[in-house]
């Protein structure tokens, strides 16, 4: 390799390019227009049904809330790998299928309030409090994307 | 200068493996657009890292049409964090000369795989 091609200014400039294309495709990972409305929804949904299943002590609509989350689950992320053009496994596993520490807690919390919601047949606050935890389910989504843009 | 990888020399092969750490893969496309280059010359750089076992590709369909999707392998990661290291050393040393060479400004830090 010939020395003088590196000299400090060519280097620093061969850097600064690689940081702003790697920026580039960062910032390239958006979302397609309404999925974390969507996110939240059939959350909310999942909720609803495995509550309602738990306090009925019936199987089908705990089965049909897996199944509903599993189908809209892969469509979102087919969505959004094909929107974007770039594949994060993080982005499913912390944004879509809620493992972070905050979307995994709005779940539980959601879960079990509305579970007691069902059992004392308080169907409005079932259903408030599965949206509720929809919500912030989808907005731990969305932070933890704002953080991976800004940290990677 | 030790620890500079031929292989990621070339401008383009250097932004291109820096793009694709942060991510688990990119798609074709994607990538020849944020490059900025030709499918032919994307390609190249594409197979000479792909030789080195620095990136894997992979067919796919996207859309309705065929495409292909590139990762940086852990060799590629660890070679990649080498090489900016050693660029870095270059430019530290220069900026202990006041003399010579530029402040480093915004370098990117090579992070973990994605994924």
């Amino acid at each position: 390799m010939e020395s003088s091609k590196w000299d400090p200014a060519t280097a620093a400039d061969a850097l600064d390019r690689a940081e702003g294309t790697r920026r580039a495709l960062v910032d390239g990972l958006r979302p397609p227009r309404g999925f974390f409305v969507s996110l939240g929804v059939v959350v909310a949904l999942t909720i609803i049904l495995t509550a309602v299943g738990i306090a009925r002590q019936a199987l089908a609509p705990v089965l049909l809330a897996a199944a509903l989350f599993a189908v809209v689950a892969a469509a979102e992320m087919l969505w959004s790998r094909r929107t974007s053009g770039v594949w994060v496994g993080d982005f499913a596993r912390e944004v879509v299928l809620g493992t972070g520490t905050s979307a995994s807690t709005a779940y539980v919390l959601g879960l079990g309030a509305a579970t007691w919601a069902a059992f004392v047949d308080q169907w409005w606050w079932m259903v408030a409090s599965a949206f509720v935890a929809g919500a912030a389910y989808a907005v731990a989504g969305h932070r933890w994307l704002r953080r991976y843009r800004a940290t990677s | 200068m030790t620890g500079l990888d031929e292989r990621l020399v070339a401008p383009a092969r250097l932004q291109l493996a820096a793009m694709l750490s942060p991510v688990t893969e990119a798609e074709f496309g994607t990538i020849r657009e944020v490059l900025a280059v030709s499918d032919s010359v994307l390609s190249k750089h594409l197979g000479q890292l792909e030789a080195a076992g620095y990136v894997r590709r992979r067919k796919d369909v996207l859309g309705g049409r065929r495409t292909t999707w590139v990762a940086l392998t852990g060799d590629g990661q660890r070679a990649l964090a080498a090489h900016v290291a050693a660029l870095r050393e270059l430019i530290a040393v220069s900026e202990r000369a006041p003399s010579r060479g530029r402040p480093a400004g915004s370098v990117p830090s090579p992070r973990p795989g994605r994924g």
